[in-house]
C-alpha cells in the first residue's frame, strides 16, 4: 500500500505542509483529506514542502492543482517548496503548475552556506507579494542591511511588475526570480519568455529608472523568446550611483 | 494578496488621507479608486501620508502624479508626507515628482 504522511503546522496564520512518501490514486483521497483539513482555518498563506516527496502520480498533481485552484479563490497563492536537484521538478514545471502556484526552488538543508533561491510563478499581479515575502525571507537570511533589502524589493518588483504587465498579452505566462550571492553582491535574476521592448518614457520608464537608481549594476538582455533582467547589489553598502 | 488601507478625514475642505500597508501592481487601482472617493466634492487642500506604506514602486508614484495633476486642475498643490530615507521618499525624488507637489518629512 501507499505510504504518505502529512504534517501540517501553522506560524502567524500561515501554514505550512510537510508531505513525506509516495503520493498516487491508492492514497490520493486520504492525503486531500488531511491537507483539506490543515487548511481549513481561513489561513493567510499555505506552503507544500515537497522535499521529502519520492513519488507522485497525475492523481497527486491534479491534488495539487485543485488545492492551488481553491486557495485562490480565497486570493492566496499556494507555494510548493522543491529543493533544486529534486526529480519532483520537472515533473512539476511540466504539469503546468506554474501557471497556479508559486514554486519555491531551495537547497536541501544540508548545506552550511546560504543556498540560490529560485521562484516560478505565475505572471500575474497577485505574484508580486509572493515574490516580496520569499525575497524577504532570504534577504534576511543572508543577512542584507534593511536599506539594501528595501532596494531591492522595489527594483525587483519593478522588473517583475514589468514582466506581469508586458510580457505575456493575454495568454498568462511565468516569471522566475533567482536570487544569489556573489559576494559582496547579491545577484537577482528576473525572467521571462514573453516580449517586452525596454521602455524610452511614461511609467515602465520610471520603473527602469528606479532600478538604476537603487542597484549598482541593471542589465536588461532580451533574448529569444524573452527577457532576462539582472541586478547586481552589494550585500551591505548603498548602491554607488 | 497585496493589502493598503486608505484612511481618510476632512476639515471643511481640506483632506487628509493616510496609507498604510502596500501599494502594487495588485491594489493600485483599488486604492486609487479609494483615493478618489476621499477627494471629490469640494476641496480646498489635499494632503497624502506615506509614512506607513511598507511598500511601494513606480504603480504607486503613477497613482501620485496622476492625483497630483488632477488637482492641478483645480488650482490644489498636493501635499505629501514622506519621512527622510524611507523608500517612498527616495522613489519621489528619483521620480520627479517633488517639483509638482509640497513634500514634507512629517505630518503636524
Amino acid at each position: 500500500m501507499t505510504v504518505a504522511t502529512v504534517d501540517a503546522s501553522a506560524e502567524n496564520g500561515s501554514v505550512r505542509i510537510s508531505l513525506r512518501g509516495e503520493i498516487d490514486r491508492a492514497n490520493v483521497v486520504a492525503v486531500e483529506e488531511e491537507i483539506r483539513a490543515a487548511v481549513s482555518g481561513q489561513p493567510t498563506g499555505v506552503s507544500v514542502d515537497l522535499a521529502n516527496v519520492t513519488y507522485i502520480d497525475s492523481a497527486g498533481k491534479r491534488l495539487l492543482f485543485d488545492l492551488a485552484s481553491t486557495l485562490q479563490e480565497s486570493h492566496i497563492m499556494l507555494e510548493l517548496i522543491i529543493p533544486f536537484d529534486s526529480p519532483m521538478r520537472r515533473l512539476i514545471e511540466l504539469s503546468g503548475l506554474p501557471t497556479l502556484a508559486a514554486l519555491l526552488l531551495v537547497r536541501r538543508e544540508d548545506s552550511s552556506e546560504v543556498a540560490p533561491l529560485e521562484l516560478v510563478l505565475p505572471a500575474q499581479p497577485w505574484s508580486l507579494k509572493t515574490i516580496r515575502d520569499a525575497m524577504r525571507r532570504w534577504l534576511l537570511a543572508v543577512s542584507a542591511k534593511p536599506r539594501v533589502v528595501a532596494d531591492l524589493m522595489i527594483a525587483v518588483g519593478e522588473a517583475c511588475t514589468n514582466v506581469v504587465d508586458h510580457a505575456y498579452a493575454d495568454q498568462g505566462g511565468i516569471v522566475t526570480v533567482h536570487l544569489e550571492l556573489r559576494l559582496p553582491d547579491v545577484v537577482v535574476t528576473i525572467a521571462d519568455t514573453g516580449q517586452w521592448g525596454l521602455p524610452a518614457s511614461g511609467n515602465r520608464g520610471r520603473g527602469t529608472l528606479f532600478m538604476r537608481n537603487l542597484c549598482d549594476d541593471v542589465r536588461i538582455d532580451h533574448d529569444f523568446p524573452g527577457t532576462t533582467v539582472v541586478i547586481r547589489h552589494h550585500l551591505t553598502e548603498e548602491a554607488t550611483r | 494578496m497585496t493589502m493598503a488601507t486608505v484612511e481618510a478625514s476632512a476639515d471643511k475642505g481640506s483632506v487628509r488621507i493616510s496609507l498604510s500597508g502596500e501599494i502594487d501592481l495588485a491594489n493600485a487601482e483599488t486604492v486609487e479608486e479609494q483615493i478618489s472617493a476621499a477627494v471629490s466634492g469640494e476641496r480646498t487642500a489635499v494632503s497624502v501620508d506615506l509614512s506607513n506604506l511598507t511598500y511601494m514602486d513606480s504603480v504607486g508614484i503613477r497613482l501620485l502624479f496622476d492625483l497630483a495633476t488632477d488637482l492641478q486642475k483645480s488650482h490644489i498643490v498636493l501635499e505629501l508626507v514622506a519621512p527622510f530615507e524611507t523608500p517612498a521618499r527616495r522613489l519621489i525624488e528619483f521620480s520627479g515628482i517633488d517639483s509638482l507637489v509640497t513634500l514634507r518629512p512629517l505630518n503636524n
